[in-house]
């Protein structure tokens, strides 16, 4: 999922999830690995799957889009899998089944928090040269992103580029010539680094401008802990991950 | 396209704790190069080129699931030390967004740095051709040996996931019933021949390639579809930026390669 | 306000910028010099720089703020070459430059205003008191918690001035400079006004020098005490008063017109002790006009010995019709 996708779920939902606090939303990815981890046999990765479908449903999360995410990177895993062949599919099962569902964890967290909460954290115990580094990826991004979008409106109201729809990013030019893509492509992307570039330098002058002496740490909003919220996350980590690890003691283990 | 798709639990522990460790290793290394440089300076150079490979990524060649990444320009315009850090960031942002394994982290900094560096390193070997209005083949060179050696290391780790240590193969797959990780999963090596009656293959096998082999010609062939993609776009975006603002890639005097003039 | 060459009595304050002859060249070849003619911004000061685009407005608040070295002349602020300005003289600057998105750095609003309380290592309680009462003297407040990349165009404009001014607390403390390119561009009239009398308690209360750029030339008569006009090329083509620099420039564009001859006129009548005020809407200032012609034809009727008793008066005189939507008092 793009970044700007997930930041806007993160930053405009009020669903039970948005509000919980970020310590037991932790929760979520550690199910997700915990399962993992644990798992053989793609009958309990499906079905944690399929909780965690529940559970974004519950917060009002878009579906459609996380399913998708998780899905996309099948056929690469799809690919390894092959690799691994053994006459055995549900071999094939488990490894793309644990991706999807640790993909899925890890999607749950970041739809539902904003980065900046995420980002005051680690910002406090990282080097500098990594956390401070990351919030400002998280800053350049969005204004990055608009700057390409104006590029490409540029592009395209100049006739450089068609679409079948009225609006689209130039990777869905699905009616421009194909020899024209590769240029405007190129176009596109030195734009881009040219922006990105100038956007650095602006950042280096506008740390120096505001005085800049090593500290740049999001400030922390986690929100209170919730009594509901705090028991369905962790009980519901201890409760799946407890029934993955019977399931693999009880030996109703598919994967031979 | 050298990014190892494979989901968390999956690649043996000591793979992706290897992995970790060399990426720990390189980004400690690279922080130090780089912030003799000036850490307020090298703080929003990486922040942003990060940012870009972040947005670059979003550029997706739909058919083949083919994600434009931009590591080679990145690695040209940043050089290994700031690319190294930028790589990590970029892995670790790319992973919480669903794309990649939050175990694989390390690996895939490791690999990802690789294009970044051999880009870098290709480029300015070939920076006196450039001079002379072949940017863009430069740049689309560097971009091709620089994805087709990543993929090769890509292929060498996919194999050693399944390569038997001394002990048991692990899958990665935590067996709570005896406390070890599950056993191999992976026949190894690339040609297999099995005589009949023989252990786990009681049926005789032509000597043919194994899973894993075909794996690499899929990977190969994909591979050379998306480094020709990427070496096209690459080279393109080359020629535009030495046509508009030479500095960045170091082909005029005066200027570091990020723009910047120098004293 | 004290500068120090109006020649009378009482201490001579130094400047708190001075730029002599500042010569600049970019890297296609073109180039920016002042000149002759000397900057200075002296402290309680407000100095305006006004020209037309590409006339080196923000090459020369960059050189001021010490982020580009000059290839000639001298650039000296706080008493220092500019370019060998020190970071412990950061807190005594407040800038805001043109596109407010190159200095928002923080990833959320209160991030963002608390990032130059935070690293000058102020307390925490105290750096929560500066945030909340910037953010509130430009309305963002309930914005606090907002990432940044939400926020329309004007509402980072106002939250690039609210970090740049957060340590100015209204009570006692205040930068001893500040420099504003473009600070009016993008804000709405309240968002303006705010803005002006910030600039004006600053000046009076703090004693800080203030220069900015700006094309919005209604506020100048309001806020500055000094104008210096450029022209193609960075150079300086003249300073003074805002009276003596704008209305007899040549004017660089029929919108500028306007805004000249809307400025002029104000100053005159302010010259004549009718001074319109800064709070004028149309409504009222047609109410004005239309009372001045009328007691004009009233006087000029009884010269001519006409009566002007009853309802039945014809029209004043009018320059042409109504603008469709203009609220008239009188019917044509």
């Amino acid at each position: 999922m793009r970044l700007p996708s997930v930041d806007h779920s993160a930053t405009s939902g009020s669903s039970w999830l948005h509000r919980a606090s970020i310590s037991d939303k932790v929760s979520l990815p550690l199910t997700g690995f915990g399962v993992a981890a644990i798992s053989a046999s793609p009958v309990p990765l499906v079905s944690v799957y399929a909780v965690l479908m529940i559970v974004a449903w519950s917060a009002s999360l878009p579906l459609a889009r996380i399913v998708m995410a998780t899905i996309l990177p099948v056929p690469m895993v799809g690919l390894y899998a092959l690799s691994h062949w053994q006459s055995d599919w549900s071999v094939i099962a488990v490894i793309l089944a644990k991706g999807m569902v640790t993909v899925e964890a890890s999607l749950l967290l970041m739809l539902t928090t904003p980065a900046p909460d995420l980002l005051a954290g680690p910002t406090r115990w990282l080097p500098a040269i990594l956390s401070q580094s990351l919030v400002l990826t998280y800053r350049a991004v969005f204004t990055l992103w608009d700057r390409l979008a104006s590029v490409q409106r540029a592009i395209q109201v100049r006739g450089g580029i068609r679409h079948r729809r009225a609006h689209g990013f130039p990777w869905e030019a699905y009616g421009t010539p194909l020899l024209r893509l590769p240029r405007v492509g190129g176009i596109i992307v030195g734009m881009a680094v040219i922006r990105a570039i100038d956007l650095s330098a602006t950042y280096d002058d506008a740390l120096r401008l505001r005085g800049y002496r090593g500290l740049m740490h999001p400030t922390r909003r986690d929100g209170a802990r919730r009594f509901p919220a705090a028991f369905i996350l962790w009980g519901g980590c201890a409760s799946i991950v407890g029934i993955a690890t019977a399931v693999r003691l009880m030996g109703w283990d598919l994967a031979g | 396209m050298t990014h190892i798709m494979v989901g968390d639990g999956v690649l043996p522990w000591w793979l992706s704790g290897a992995g970790i460790l060399a990426a720990v290793v390189l980004v400690t290394i690279a922080s130090r190069q780089v912030t003799r440089t000036g850490s307020r300076r090298a703080i929003p150079a990486t922040g942003v080129m990060t940012a870009l490979m972040v947005v670059v990524m979003s550029i997706e060649i739909v058919p083949i699931g083919y994600e434009l990444h931009g590591t080679v320009l990145a690695g040209i315009i940043l050089g290994p030390w700031f690319g190294a850090i930028s790589s990590l960031l970029f892995n670790v942002v790319r992973a919480f967004l669903g794309d990649g394994a939050i175990t694989n982290i390390g690996l895939n900094t490791v690999v990802t740095w690789l294009e970044m560096a051999v880009g870098s390193m290709v480029f300015s070997r070939l920076r006196p051709f450039a001079y002379r209005g072949r940017a863009s083949l430069c740049g689309g060179i560097a971009t091709a040996v620089s994805l087709s050696l990543s993929t090769l290391v890509f292929l060498a780790i996919i194999a050693l996931s399944g390569v038997e240590p001394a002990s048991a193969v692990h899958t990665g797959s935590f067996d709570v019933a005896t406390g070890t990780f599950d056993p191999e999963i992976h026949s190894g090596g690339l040609v297999e021949v099995h005589l009949p009656g023989s252990g786990e293959h009681p049926e005789a096998t032509v000597a043919g390639l194994t899973p894993f082999t075909w794996f690499a010609f899929a990977t190969l062939f994909l591979g050379a579809l998306g480094w020709a993609i990427e070496g096209l776009v690459t080279g393109v975006t080359v020629g535009f930026i030495a046509r508009i603002r030479p500095g960045l890639i170091g082909l005029s005097a005066g200027s570091d390669g990020l723009g910047r003039p120098t004293e | 306000m004290n500068s120090g060459n109006d020649g009378l009595p009482g201490p001579v304050f130094a400047p708190v910028v001075e730029v002599e002859d500042l010569r600049h060249h970019f890297e296609d070849g073109t180039a920016v010099r002042t000149g002759d003619i000397r900057l200075e911004v002296y402290p309680g000061e407000c100095v305006v720089l006004i020209g037309p685009n590409g006339s080196g407005k923000s090459t020369i608040l960059n050189h001021i703020l010490g982020l580009s070295k000059p290839f000639g002349g001298t650039v000296r602020t706080l008493g220092k070459p500019s370019h060998l300005l020190e970071d412990s003289h950061r807190a005594n600057i407040a800038a805001v430059v043109q596109n407010p998105d190159d200095q928002l750095i923080g990833p959320t609003v209160k991030d963002d205003v608390a990032f130059l309380p935070v690293n000058l290592g102020i307390a925490g309680g105290d750096v929560a008191r500066l945030v909340e009462s910037s953010l509130r003297r430009f309305g963002l407040w309930e914005s606090g918690d907002r990432v940044i990349h939400a926020l329309s165009v004007g509402e980072r404009r106002r939250l690039a001035l609210a970090g740049a001014l957060v340590l100015c607390d209204g009570e006692g403390f205040g930068p001893k400079l500040i420099v504003l390119d473009e600070p009016f561009a993008a804000l709405d009239p309240v968002g303006r006004k705010t803005l002006t009398e910030l600039i004006l308690d600053m000046r009076a209360r703090h004693g800080t020098a203030i220069i900015l750029t700006t094309h919005y030339l209604q506020a100048v008569p309001d806020i500055a005490d000094r104008v210096y006009l450029l022209g193609q090329g960075g150079r300086i083509l003249r300073a003074g008063a805002p009276l003596e620099v704008i209305p007899t420039v040549p004017v660089w564009g029929s919108e500028s017109a306007s805004d000249a001859t809307w400025f002029a006129l104000r100053m005159e009548l302010a010259s004549r002790g009718a001074d319109l005020g800064t709070d004028i809407d149309v409504a009222r200032l047609a109410d004005l006009m239309e009372e001045w012609v009328l007691t004009s034809v009233g006087a000029s009727d009884q010269r001519v010995g006409g009566s002007r008793a009853g309802s039945e008066m014809p029209c004043p005189a009018r320059i042409g019709p109504v603008p469709k939507g203009v609220r008239t008092t009188r019917t044509p």
